[in-house]
């Protein structure tokens, strides 16, 4: 038997029910627009009826005691976030890598009428009309000139670089901080998580907080993460513990800060509990960084910035020493010879230490020994160099192709990492972000569902009215 | 299942899509405004570099027509003064074989041995002739003449002035004094002073028609070997020409876009943007709660 009562309970179960449903949809349409918030439902299921079958009473039908709330519930799919934290990852790499890239490139300044090649042809040319004029201190003064610029232009390109280098070095171990203040925060939100779920309570905000920021360490450093069954999640990079529980591990940047310490002193990423080994990265933005900043390699295959200042070195290296070559061999209008055009200070990077040595056109040699005083054969000579096999020219159009080739290839593929991230995004957004009509038809429901609760309680008050205030009634005045 | 379409997607998806018409519609913007294929390297890495070695070219070729009007000013000047000595060699051949007719009393001969003489001054005149300081016909020294007042020349033989013509084209643009009138004591102007010496002395001039006829002989050699140097810069300026055309059009080629393309172009990415931003303002205008009451 069931109480007579009953009836007026499942009735005001479906009215809280409804009550807490609408709140959740509430909750929902008021966030449709928060990042990172994930739609939550209202978990329910109709109550069981208490079955009191004995042995004396055949089994009857129960009607159910109405509806149960199991709890809010967070719809999110780990897979579809798993994959946009990996999208993140990538497209961190890809996004920092492009832009650096397309830095290095702009400083180049080609093709254009202001790079160094415009600047080499304008050396080389002026060393033609100096061989057409020797004895003109005006031709002399534009050579000088030519040459001050190009040593200028040299210098400025490895500075830019240089630079650039210091830029990002700065910059990585201020993205190693941003790891080591978010791990912080993920354990700290473990903890409350923890605590919140083994309450009963609901955590579903805290978690929201928790996947914002284990997006955050995706796309600074990659990384992957681990469920646990207590509501807490771990988080790993390069396979070591970054978050376990409530407690983390931090990252830090050791190596040199300038560029020229980068091949004796290279950058990398560390445990701050294991100084001295490097850890391997393979995502986010830290290990675009670290790729950026890595030493030059003698076949080409070291960082796009340390391999750039290298071209800069070898072209002032051979733009000296193949000048000097022929100048050496050269006599002034006064016949001394063996003089050196340009000078390489030691001890500093080639395209900072280039300098010219002649101050006036006396003293660069243009004749031939022994051709007479206002021979130009030999300034003809150098004018020529920069069509040769290995002249400067050629190492710079090498540099311009090797850094517009390896920037071309940087957006080529931070485009399809951003064609990526945004389908995962979707993917993800899919499952746990919020749809207005859905949430309006949701309240529909809701609304109808309170409605029919509150109608199915008056029903019953009107039974219990029948029961209480008009039984045995009948015939009496 | 398909997939479950959001508001927040769609936003997502719209502002990115948007995002990529808009910076297409700025690089569309930027070639049909600055009229160039090529921003930077990475927009076409082989075109940059071709772009570079063109433009090396051009520096080269523009230089090249420097070199050519330089050393065309010294086969002018050369041509000018052998010219002018021819017509004075063939004066002083006149005057020698007055000399030598016999019917001349000692004061026509000294006449005569003052017109060779200043006939002798002009001819070395004539060899001194400088294009911007540098003698034509030595053409590395420095000491301003060719010959000095004792007929000894300051040039080097064997070292030319050469201009650089054309691509791996050399050709020497000065001419060795001493082919043209000798040197010292066998010197064309020694030659006159013995002329000159022997008519004051009234002694018979036996040689100088022959060494008259001689000398013309050298600078007509020179004055062909100026007109072929003359020919071959003209026809260097010709190809120097003809190679700045080319080079010019090669570059536009490579670094410039074809402006009626960038235009269509630019019309077609302001199209897609435009109806970017139609799609966007006609699909999110409503949604449930506009028709629930």
């Amino acid at each position: 038997m069931t109480s007579t009562f009953s009836g007026l309970e499942t009735a005001y179960s479906g009215l809280t029910a409804a009550r807490d449903a609408l709140n959740v949809t509430g909750q929902n349409m008021t966030n449709a627009g928060t990042p990172g918030y994930t739609r939550q439902r209202l978990e329910q299921s109709s109550a069981v009826g208490a079955a009191t079958a004995t042995h004396f009473a055949s089994p009857q039908a129960r009607p159910g005691q109405g509806v149960q709330l199991l709890g809010i519930s967070r719809i999110t799919d780990e897979l579809a976030n798993a994959r946009l934290r990996s999208a993140q990852g990538q497209s961190g790499f890809t996004g920092l890598r492009a832009n650096a890239l397309q830095t290095l490139e702009d400083g180049l300044g080609e093709p254009g009428s202001t790079g160094l090649g415009a600047q080499l042809q304008a050396f080389w040319s002026s060393w033609q009309d100096l061989s057409n004029n020797p004895g003109q201190n005006a031709t002399g003064a534009v050579v000088l000139s030519d040459a001050q610029g190009l040593v200028a232009q040299l210098s400025s390109g490895y500075r830019a670089v240089a630079s650039q280098w210091s830029g990002l070095r700065t910059q990585i171990a201020g993205l190693a901080d941003q790891v080591n203040q978010a791990a912080d925060q993920i354990a700290a939100l473990n903890g409350s998580i923890q605590q919140a779920l083994a309450s009963g309570a609901s955590a579903n905000e805290l978690m929201d907080q928790r996947d914002q920021l284990t997006s955050t360490v995706a796309q600074l450093v990659g990384g992957r993460v681990s469920q646990k069954a207590d509501g807490t999640v771990d988080v790993f990079v390069a396979g070591n513990v970054l978050v376990t529980g409530q407690s983390s591990n931090h990252l830090q940047v050791t190596g040199a800060s300038a560029l020229e310490g980068a091949a004796s002193d290279p950058v990398q990423l560390e445990w701050q509990n294991h100084p001295g080994q490097a850890i391997d990265v393979d995502g986010g933005q830290i290990a675009a960084s670290l790729t950026l900043l890595a030493p030059a390699a003698a076949d080409g295959s070291g960082g796009v910035l340390a391999q750039s200042a290298e071209a800069y070195n070898q072209l002032a290296t051979a733009l000296a020493s193949q000048v000097n070559a022929v100048h050496e061999t050269a006599a002034t209008t006064d016949g001394r010879t063996g003089l050196d055009f340009f000078a390489l200070a030691a001890g500093v990077p080639a395209a900072l230490g280039l300098s010219v040595v002649p101050t006036t056109r006396d003293d660069i040699a243009v004749a031939a020994p022994g051709a007479g005083p206002l021979d130009g054969s030999k300034a003809d000579e150098i004018s020529q160099l920069g069509a040769a096999d290995g002249s400067p020219d050629a190492l710079w159009a090498a540099l311009v192709s090797s850094v517009g080739t390896a920037s071309q290839s940087a957006q080529q593929q931070d485009a399809l990492a951003g064609a990526s991230l945004q389908s995962a995004t979707t993917a993800q957004q899919s499952v746990s972000s919020v749809d207005t009509d859905q949430e309006n038809l949701d309240m529909v429901t809701e609304q109808s569902a309170y409605q029919s609760a509150a109608r199915v309680m008056t029903t019953v008050d009107q039974l219990l009215d029948t029961l209480i205030n008009h039984t045995g009634l009948v015939g009496i005045q | 299942m398909s997939m479950r379409i959001t508001d927040q997607a769609i936003y997502a998806n719209q502002s990115r899509n948007l995002q990529s018409a808009l910076s297409s519609l700025a690089k569309a913007q930027q070639q049909a405004m600055t009229g160039l294929a090529i921003q930077r390297p990475s927009d076409d890495p082989a075109g940059a570099v071709t772009s570079l070695a063109l433009r090396g070219k051009q520096a080269e070729n523009n230089q090249y027509a420097r070199n050519i009007s330089d050393g065309t000013a010294w086969a002018t000047a050369e041509d000018s003064a052998l010219s002018q000595s021819s017509t004075l060699i063939r004066t002083a051949r006149d005057l020698v074989i007055q000399a030598t007719n016999g019917s001349n009393d000692q004061d026509a001969l000294d006449a005569l041995a003052d017109q060779l003489s200043s006939i002798r001054d002009g001819l070395l005149a004539q060899a001194n002739t400088t294009v911007g300081g540098r003698s034509v016909f030595a053409g590395t020294s420095d000491a301003g003449v060719a010959f000095t007042p004792d007929y000894s020349y300051t040039g080097t033989s064997g070292a030319g002035v050469t201009r650089r013509i054309g691509p791996g084209q050399s050709t020497r643009v000065d001419l060795d004094g001493t082919a043209v009138y000798g040197q010292g004591g066998s010197s064309l102007f020694a030659q006159l002073d013995g002329i000159i010496s022997d008519l004051r002395a009234g002694d018979p001039v036996q040689y100088g028609v022959a060494q008259m006829d001689a000398a013309q002989q050298s600078v007509g050699a020179a004055q062909a070997a100026v007109g072929s140097v003359e020919n071959m810069l003209q026809a260097a300026t010709t190809a120097q020409a003809s190679a700045a055309t080319s080079l010019t059009q090669q570059r536009t080629a490579v670094e410039n876009v074809d402006t009626a393309q960038a235009i269509i172009n630019l019309t077609n990415q302001n199209n897609v943007y435009q109806a970017a931003l139609l799609v966007i303002s006609n699909t999110m205008q409503s949604n449930l709660s506009d028709f629930l009451r």
